[in-house]
């Protein structure tokens, strides 16, 4: 069954149901399509959502058929063939392949499933998903990734646009206090925005960032709680302080990873480009230096910093659209990944967390080529149930 | 509403005013698909028309609608992504959403379902339309009765024999999902 011709049946049984036409056995195939995956129900939420079903109806009158229809005509009897031959052989390669290759370029973990095989699978990728809560405490939902703008009480205009908020587009307010805001991503979800210094800030899932609508004062300071990617603008005379339960990380301008959730041990800042310090809170001044390709690990109980030197673009990979483990744990892959993928796993013996792999996938994609890759090393039987994973022997 | 199959057969011989029809339902959605990839409004337009140009030029290639539609739509996304490459994309992560197979499905899915019921809710008569409108937005019997300044009674027929004539203008799509369910079944 070729995958567009799936779409396009689905598509018909879409309007149909939004027109309250369908039938008995279709209203069942519907419901088949609805219930196979979240992004489905997220999906038909968005096009029987009345208001956006009016503005797109809007959207569609005033498309200007019949000045396209006058372009098109001009460019089909126009000549210029040699041009378009090559331009078909590649669209007609990208048609008669399309599927088996999708965008894996990937290695490790190669998708060795052709996507126009309809597959059920329960655990879905995550996708652009937060809430932005206001400084009055006003919590607004950023899942639909309409674009909008809003006003924070003190003047200070936030776009929404592209999956990503932008507090430096517009002339923000030039009040002393300034207000704070807070991007909460949640299990499933990934979010960026720019600050408005220009900083640009990708949060991943589970994770929350504290930051003023505009900076203020001598130093650019936010709060994270979870992972987040930051490449900061240069200012030399104002620091940029990123606040972690227990430590502090100052940078003059650069770009970093750091990895703070509250249920692992350690918090991982790893350097890209620059120069970060790290400073543990506590009655030691004691601050740590970080070259790029450098990582920072610091223990939450013992308040030590060890300083390692890594691969530092790997650590970013999630912020590009991948995930790159090297030499980690079956436990500690499957922590990063369960955020991502929203689902949870356990093991019938306790052995199989560390065994360790080494791979990646790439993020917007299945998450069964993975478990296929893990089950095919014959140590780890693999089974999932719903959104639940169980490794055992 | 002319069927895709007799449509495509009469394109393919170089019946114009059959590609006139074709292009005319089919290239806004071509369009505002575009506009999901990029924000210039000119350049959309120009790589949505190129998309139709390349299907006129290799069209006895095509007997089936569903194909001539995927390559369509598959072409604009291409030239899109391509233009991207072009551009200097601040956000890595934009850019991978945007080059995911994922996200071309999810917008081939909603573009279509728009333009199914757009063009057969736009086929209705004008009171039928209004009817079948309000009602797609929630309204009850009785709001639209107020609305339109007429009985419930009224409605209730309008709206009978509008759903009937949606009915009809859907059954395509009817035929076309039965053929899918022997297909998968």
């Amino acid at each position: 069954m070729n995958k567009m011709d799936t779409i396009f049946g689905n598509s018909g049984l879409i309007a149909k149901k939004i027109a309250g036409q369908l039938t008995e056995q279709e209203n069942d195939l519907f419901n088949q399509w609805l219930n196979s995956s979240k992004r489905n129900q997220i999906l038909f939420e968005r096009i029987k959502d009345s208001q956006n079903f009016l503005s797109r109806n809007e959207e569609f009158e005033s498309v200007n058929t019949e000045q396209a229809w006058d372009n098109f005509t001009r460019k089909i009897s126009a000549p210029g063939k040699m041009k378009t031959i090559s331009l078909i052989l590649r669209y007609a390669a990208a048609i008669l392949l399309p599927l088996v290759i999708g965008t894996s370029i990937f290695l490790y973990f190669h998708n060795q499933y052709p996507l126009e095989e309809v597959q059920v699978s329960t655990i879905q990728p995550g996708m652009r998903n937060a809430f932005l809560v206001l400084n009055n405490g006003q919590n607004i939902n950023l899942e639909n990734n309409e674009a909008m703008a809003l006003k924070e009480a003190d003047g200070t205009v936030i776009e929404n646009a592209n999956d990503e908020l932008n507090y430096a587009s517009q002339q923000s307010s030039k009040s002393k206090k300034a207000l704070q805001n807070t991007l909460v991503v949640p299990r499933g979800g990934e979010y960026s925005l720019v600050l408005s210094d220009g900083t640009q800030v990708c949060v991943n899932s589970m994770s929350k960032l504290v930051f003023p609508v505009h900076f203020t004062g001598n130093t650019r300071e936010v709060s994270l709680e979870g992972e987040a990617y930051f490449k900061v603008q240069k200012d030399a005379k104002h620091p940029f302080v990123v606040n972690i339960n227990g430590m502090q990380i100052k940078v003059l301008g650069t770009s970093f990873n750091v990895k703070a959730y509250q249920d692992e041990q350690n918090v991982y800042t790893t350097l890209v480009e620059g120069a970060v310090k790290i400073s543990p809170l506590g009655p030691s001044d004691k601050e740590w230096l970080l070259n790029p390709d450098q990582q920072a690990v610091f223990d939450k109980t013992s308040v030590g910093v060890e300083i390692r030197d890594v691969d530092a673009s790997q650590y970013i990979q999630w912020a590009l659209g991948k995930y790159v483990f090297t030499n980690q744990s079956l436990d500690e892959i499957m922590k990063t990944l369960s955020r991502w993928y929203d689902f949870t796993y356990s093991f019938r013996d306790e052995s199989l967390k560390a065994i360790r792999f080494e791979g990646g996938l790439n993020k917007y994609e299945s998450i069964d080529p993975i478990l296929d890759i893990i089950s095919k090393t014959g140590k780890v039987k693999v089974s999932v149930n719903g959104k639940d994973i169980l490794f055992e022997r | 509403m002319v069927p895709d199959q007799t449509l495509i057969e009469r394109i393919r011989k170089g019946d114009s005013i059959a590609l006139k029809q074709f292009f005319e339902s089919f290239y806004p959605s071509v369009y505002i698909f575009a506009r999901k990839y990029l924000k210039d409004t000119d350049i959309a337009e120009d790589i949505a028309q190129d998309a139709f140009v390349e299907f006129w030029n290799r069209k006895e290639q095509f007997d089936d609608m569903n194909a001539v539609k995927g390559f369509i739509y598959t072409v604009t996304k291409n030239k899109c992504l391509n233009h991207i490459k072009t551009t200097n994309i601040r956000q890595k992560i934009l850019r991978n959403k945007l080059m995911s197979d994922e996200y071309f499905y999810e917008l081939v899915q909603e573009e279509e379902t728009y333009r199914i019921v757009h063009s057969a809710v736009n086929g209705l008569a004008a009171k039928s339309r209004n009817i079948v409108l309000l009602s797609m937005e929630g309204y009850k019997n009785k709001e639209i009765a107020k609305e339109l300044d007429v009985s419930v009674n009224t409605v209730k027929t309008l709206k009978k024999n509008a759903y009937k004539e949606l009915k009809e203008k859907l059954k395509d799509y009817v035929f076309i999902l039965f053929l899918l369910n022997q297909m998968l079944g």
